[in-house]
């Protein structure tokens, strides 16, 4: 490949381009799905994309092509020079970065893992997760939705300075759903698990959690309308910082569609609040010590104690905001530069999980309009949910077809208790306590 | 326009082919995709970014009985793709039931035309000027508008389909989608606007699309929010208007009768053939056929001719819609149905423009039979549990309705019910049909899908406010 990256500069420089990037995507992934007892689906796939950003007298441009002959490599970096002729001039935005002679190496220990998991213990895995969900008889009725897949590929980051990293990664998942039926009812749940190793994968948790919900979730029914204390469970509760996460974003600052543009520096959560963006978390599947322009990543303080305390910066970001760049530049070979997060992980808190669970609340297992329910601009979320209402520890009543709704950037504000023990969410990018929010409101009867 | 489609050579596509039924495949499929976009964003009254570029690959499909193997690769040789039908068939390999293939090239009975496509060299300044404009005319709304963003976004996608049973076909799909998103702000209260059109078609679909009258509507749209009230909570009588309200229908019903979900049994209606399962008042169809909407397709991305599927006639249970492997599985006739986002998934039963059809009343008389309830002009997008239907949608532009009048703006207002009941509830269906574009994600990717209804009267449903 790194001819390709090569041939890719010397054809943008000879071009005109006076800055050039390429991005390579090259990967291979298998998937597998089961139904009644036997495998329904086998999937295998190879494939490459190259991506190329320039900057051409001051002004920039992105393409890409799946094809890594000649003439289609020329045909892309030609149509890039032509169409960044109309792109705004940009002062901010430069191909700058240069290698810090960090190892990649370093990278590769966390991301790729060495794995001789055999075709027929894979296909096992896919049976055991519909099999196990089956045989547990009536009222179980079926695991409609079930997957297996194993992904691997090589990402290569290298521009016209002589920088060249590159980047392999290797990861697994699982996921299985449990449909019940009783007494004209129907209750589904799904549950999933990934892992940088085949072993590292849990099953039994997948099955076990599907059908747990599905079935205590069945006789569901809404609570009364009013307002209510909620603990999400840990994978909910990232879907919903997940839903906010723009308001880290030094970019979306700068185009006027981040709400906390203006206050860094304020207190935007309570003070129990700490939340870091960890690059280099080794309980992570996201690891990375640099990130899409080749730029070193570190541990970076979002919120402090309630106070914003960084956004999340690429070249660009910090070039106009005049602040120096943290690393966070976001890109895929596809796309213009952006930023993202890697690992959010919040701190512990200073109360017990009892204290979180303590009296009367709402348990959340699972959200519904995530997509759709959420205005980041205001911060306004509706939400389909389900779970159950606890009191006094016991769960009282499954509840099913209720709304959750407010503010959230009011709602992180006034939290309640937040606990001392770390959670996973279950595709290893979000570490958090539980977490009480109060006066949340709830539509139900 | 499928005459100068060729996308892999023939021989390469009969050799791995053959080679698939030699390993004993019931059917044997390969799909070619190239696919060339371009998107154009203008933010902050410029252009931010022109991007896109060129995807190209093949989908191979391996059918034994029921069981599908899937491969895709960049590669178009013939030793790779024989190389992925025989990794995939390892476990499933056994004699060849069916002989050689010979193609025979199928022309395609209804073209979508699109005289600007990005074949065309339709200058990029004439495209930049479009959103340009309507950057202006939704800042012009109001002072309080702090941020607009502009896109404009096409596609032309060019698929060819070899299959085992002679099949040779393909087809150029020609993409365009404009989009605008208006943020206003007056003090700490924030809200936006939002309006994505768009068609089977190329540039020229903007000719009969005022810029200035789009950008109003998104403006507008962001300033109605900007002070509205909290919605009311509880159960309640809805009216759902046209156009994009037609999403519930889609994702709340029209998943359900996808046979990705009927042959699981996962769906409540797999066994409802023929059974009353909407009020009389309810007739909804699934036609791929429509000029240049947003969803057509000539052909599926299984070669088949598409069709207008009839769902649901004054209530009853009429179709499905039915790939080749829901075909195989339920034993309800393909309706055209199979599509993929590209030739990286296996194609499934999915919708394409997706609508209730009109009915009788007035807009006016509807929201004049509501004491109280709420009007939703625009809804948002939404989520439903595939296996029971349960929904969750979010209305973008809604007001209170008191008295037969409507009262006042409100804000984030949300539905929620299941798929069965809220057929069964709507009791009164509109005149003033409508369509509207949108991305449905499913099993087999994100496809462009239109929604669409004319006013529906829902009598009673759950709503979800903060008041």
């Amino acid at each position: 490949m790194k001819s390709t990256v090569q041939k890719v500069i010397d054809m943008a420089l000879s071009m005109g381009a006076n800055e050039c990037e390429v991005i390579i995507n090259k990967g291979s992934s298998l998937s597998l799905k089961a139904n009644e007892g036997k495998l329904e689906e086998h999937k295998v796939s190879g494939s490459q994309v190259v991506g190329v950003r320039l900057k051409n007298a001051g002004r920039l441009g992105t393409s890409y092509s799946e094809n890594f002959e000649d003439e289609s490599l020329r045909t892309m970096v030609k149509t890039v020079v032509e169409t960044s002729k109309y792109s705004k001039l940009n002062e901010f935005e430069s191909i700058s970065a240069k290698d810090d002679g960090s190892k990649a190496d370093a990278t590769n220990e966390f991301t790729w893992q060495e794995d001789h998991t055999s075709a027929a213990d894979k296909v096992s895995a896919i049976l055991k997760l519909e099999g196990d969900v089956l045989a547990k008889g009536s009222p179980f009725k079926s695991a409609p939705y079930n997957s297996f897949s194993e992904s691997e590929g090589e990402k290569i980051i290298a521009n016209h300075h002589g920088l060249y990293k590159a980047m392999k990664r290797r990861y697994f998942s699982a996921y299985t759903s449990a449909l019940v039926e009783q007494d004209g009812k129907q209750s589904m749940h799904y549950y999933g698990s990934s892992a940088l190793t085949f072993k590292g994968l849990d099953l039994e948790k997948c099955i076990n959690e599907s059908c747990d919900q599905a079935l205590g979730l069945l006789n569901g029914t809404p609570v009364k309308t009013g307002q209510y204390s909620v603990v999400f469970d840990t994978d909910n509760l990232a879907e919903l910082w997940g839903c906010f996460l723009r308001v880290f974003s030094a970019k979306a600052a700068i185009d006027k569609v981040n709400p906390w543009a203006k206050k860094l520096g304020s207190a935007v959560a309570s003070k129990s609040l700490t939340l870091i963006d960890e690059p280099r978390f080794k309980s992570g599947l996201s690891y990375q010590s640099f990130d899409d322009e080749g730029v070193k990543s570190e541990s970076l303080k979002l919120i402090d104690q309630g106070v914003l305390a960084n956004f999340l910066h690429n070249t660009a970001t910090a070039n106009e905001l005049k602040t120096s760049n943290n690393g966070r530049a976001g890109r895929g070979p596809r796309g213009s530069l952006g930023v993202s997060s890697t690992h959010l992980v919040f701190a512990p808190g200073t109360d017990s999980d009892s204290d979180v669970h303590q009296g009367k609340y709402l348990e959340i297992v699972s959200l519904q309009g995530l997509h759709s329910g959420v205005d980041v601009i205001s911060g306004d979320f509706s939400f389909g949910g389900s779970g159950y209402l606890i009191e006094n520890g016991t769960r009282s009543q499954a509840v099913r077809n209720i709304t959750i709704s407010g503010n959230f950037y009011e709602l992180i504000q006034n939290m309640g208790p937040i606990g001392k023990t770390i959670y996973t969410s279950s595709d290893c990018n979000f570490f958090a306590p539980a977490m009480r929010f109060e006066n949340i409101s709830v539509a139900g009867v | 326009m499928s005459s100068t489609i060729q996308l892999l050579d023939k021989n390469i596509a009969k050799s791995v082919i053959d080679h698939g039924l030699s390993l004993g495949a019931d059917f044997v499929e390969l799909f070619i995709e190239k696919t060339q976009n371009q998107t154009i964003k203008i933010l902050n009254s410029a252009v931010d970014d022109i991007g896109g570029g060129v995807d190209f690959g093949i989908g191979l499909r391996l059918v034994y009985g029921t069981k599908v193997l899937y491969g895709y690769t960049n590669n178009p040789s013939a030793d790779e793709l024989k190389k992925i039908a025989t990794t995939l068939a390892v476990n499933d390999q056994q004699a060849a039931k069916n002989g050689p293939v010979n193609f025979i090239n199928k022309p395609l009975s209804k073209v979508h035309k699109a005289s600007l496509s990005l074949h065309s060299e339709h200058p990029l300044d004439a495209k930049i000027a479009w959103l340009m404009r309507l950057d202006q005319a939704t800042r012009k709304v109001s002072e309080k508008i702090v941020q607009v963003v502009s896109s404009g976004m096409q596609k032309c996608q060019q698929v060819e389909i070899f299959n085992s049973e002679g099949l040779h076909i393909a087809e150029e799909r020609n993409y365009i989608r404009l989009m605008g998103q208006a943020v206003a702000q007056d003090g700490s209260e924030q809200s936006s606007g939002y309006e994505a059109p768009g068609a089977l078609r190329g540039w020229e679909y903007t000719e009969a699309l005022n810029p200035t009258q789009l950008g109003e509507v998104i403006g507008r749209q962001a300033m109605t929010k900007l002070h509205a009230d909290p919605c009311p909570a509880g159960r309640m009588p809805v009216i759902i208007d046209n156009a994009f309200g037609g999403v519930i229908f889609h994702e709340a019903c029209g998943h359900l009768l996808e046979t990705t979900s009927v042959a699981k049994k996962a769906s409540v209606f797999h066994d409802k053939m023929d059974q009353m399962i909407a009020n009389p008042c309810v007739s909804a169809v699934d036609d791929g056929t429509l000029d240049n909407e947003w969803g057509s397709i000539s052909i599926d991305d299984e070669g088949m001719e598409t069709q207008k599927t009839q769902l649901i006639k004054d209530g009853v249970l009429t179709s499905f819609m039915v790939d080749r492997i829901g075909s195989e599985k339920t034993g309800y006739a393909r309706t055209g149905s199979g599509r993929r986002q590209s030739y990286r998934f296996a194609p499934a039963s999915r919708m394409r423009n997706t609508f209730i059809e009109p009915g009788k009343n007035s807009l006016e008389e509807m929201i004049a039979s509501v004491s109280k309830g709420i009007y939703c002009k625009k809804m948002g997008g939404g989520s439903v549990q595939p296996g029971t239907g349960e929904f969750n949608f979010n209305a973008q532009e809604s007001y209170l309705i008191v008295d037969g009048k409507i009262e006042r703006p409100l804000k984030s207002a949300t539905l929620i019910s299941t798929g069965p009941e809220v057929l069964k509830q709507i009791s009164m269906v509109g005149n003033n049909f409508a369509l509207a574009a949108g991305m449905c994600g499913s099993v087999s990717g994100a496809v462009p899908t239109t929604v669409g209804q004319p006013a529906i009267k829902v009598d009673d449903i759950l709503v979800e406010g903060r008041q």
